[in-house]
């Protein structure tokens, strides 16, 4: 009978210790960085790859995610399509970012239906002469969603 | 047949006139905040800026984090900070996709520095982001980025 006893009250204290470690687990959760949010989506992970790809010389890929009329806005010029960036400023900056530490600093991506909007924040650092350069450049990418996949349709860097 | 033929001439009307009606309010939008930086004035901003946590306006290597921060840090003071600035949004293209818009404009601004009397004159880009909410359009992201003017690559 006292063994019957024991057992019940230790599987109750048992059962009320889980239910607590639970709960605590649940209470000291990490707070999400608003600095970087939304980038498990399929959207961000298009910027990603995008990003990496120009930053690892990857020409296929780049064209790839970027939608055929893709607008892009960089340093002062404006190009209009995929072929015009991917014939013409692509290869200048593979070369730039192939040259430089760059730190993303923050990067959001929100979602409505069809469309994301990127925006990320990052410090670039480059050597010259034995002398450290840091910039600091902003990027705001527009992905929309066409015939089921998610694609490029606007950049604006500066 | 010819009834058919109608209809969608008139649904292919009706696209047309909510497209104008978009790109109206649009176009208005950005005629307010032309003359918001015009005039150092918050309130275009804050009539037609969507306000949340997480908003970002970017400009040239910079960004103001909300709208508080865009009117208060950035609107307001040039008004003290400049003898004049004259700003023109040309070329506007609107793109739509279903209740978000973006919107893309060639850009000339041009001002004096009231403390150095240091003239400018810039030409550039700018990107709007718009959300329609509550069946009123909404600016959720801007980027403006400019460089001196060169007369001869600044063709537009």
């Amino acid at each position: 009978m006292k063994t019957t006893i024991f057992k019940s009250l230790f599987i109750t204290l048992l059962i009320m210790q889980s239910v607590s470690v639970f709960s605590h687990s649940n209470k000291h959760e990490e707070p999400k960085d608003p600095m970087f949010s939304g980038l498990d989506s399929d959207a961000a992970e298009v910027v990603i790859q995008f990003r990496d790809a120009l930053k690892a010389g990857n020409a296929e890929i780049v064209n790839s995610v970027l939608s055929k009329d893709v607008l892009i806005y960089e340093s002062g010029n404006a190009e209009r399509s995929s072929l015009q960036y991917v014939s013409g400023h692509m290869l200048s900056d593979m070369k730039y970012l192939a040259s430089i530490d760059s730190e993303i600093i923050e990067h959001q991506v929100k979602i409505s239906g069809d469309v994301a909007i990127s925006t990320s924040q990052s410090k670039n650092i480059s050597t010259k002469d034995g002398k450290t350069t840091e910039r600091i450049s902003m990027e705001t990418i527009v992905v929309s969603k066409v015939k089921g996949q998610w694609l490029i349709t606007h950049i604006h860097w500066s | 047949m010819l009834n058919k033929i109608i209809l969608v001439q008139l649904l292919f009307i009706s696209s047309l006139d909510l497209a104008s009606d978009n790109d109206l309010a649009i176009k208005t939008i950005i005629n307010d905040i032309k003359t918001g930086w015009e005039t150092g004035s918050g309130e275009p901003f804050r009539k037609n800026f969507l306000d949340f946590d997480g908003a970002r306006y970017f400009e040239s290597g910079g960004q103001n984090e909300g709208l508080d921060d865009l009117i208060n840090h950035h609107v307001e003071p040039e008004k003290d900070a400049l003898t004049f600035l004259s700003l023109e949004f040309s070329g506007i293209e609107i793109n739509y996709e279903k209740d978000f818009a973006w919107a893309v404009a060639n850009t000339r601004v041009k001002g004096e520095v009231r403390k150095s009397e240091k003239k400018f004159d810039k030409a550039g880009y700018q990107t709007f982001l718009f959300r329609k909410i509550d069946d009123q359009w909404k600016v959720v992201h801007t980027h403006s980025s400019s460089r001196d003017y060169n007369p001869e690559k600044h063709s537009h």
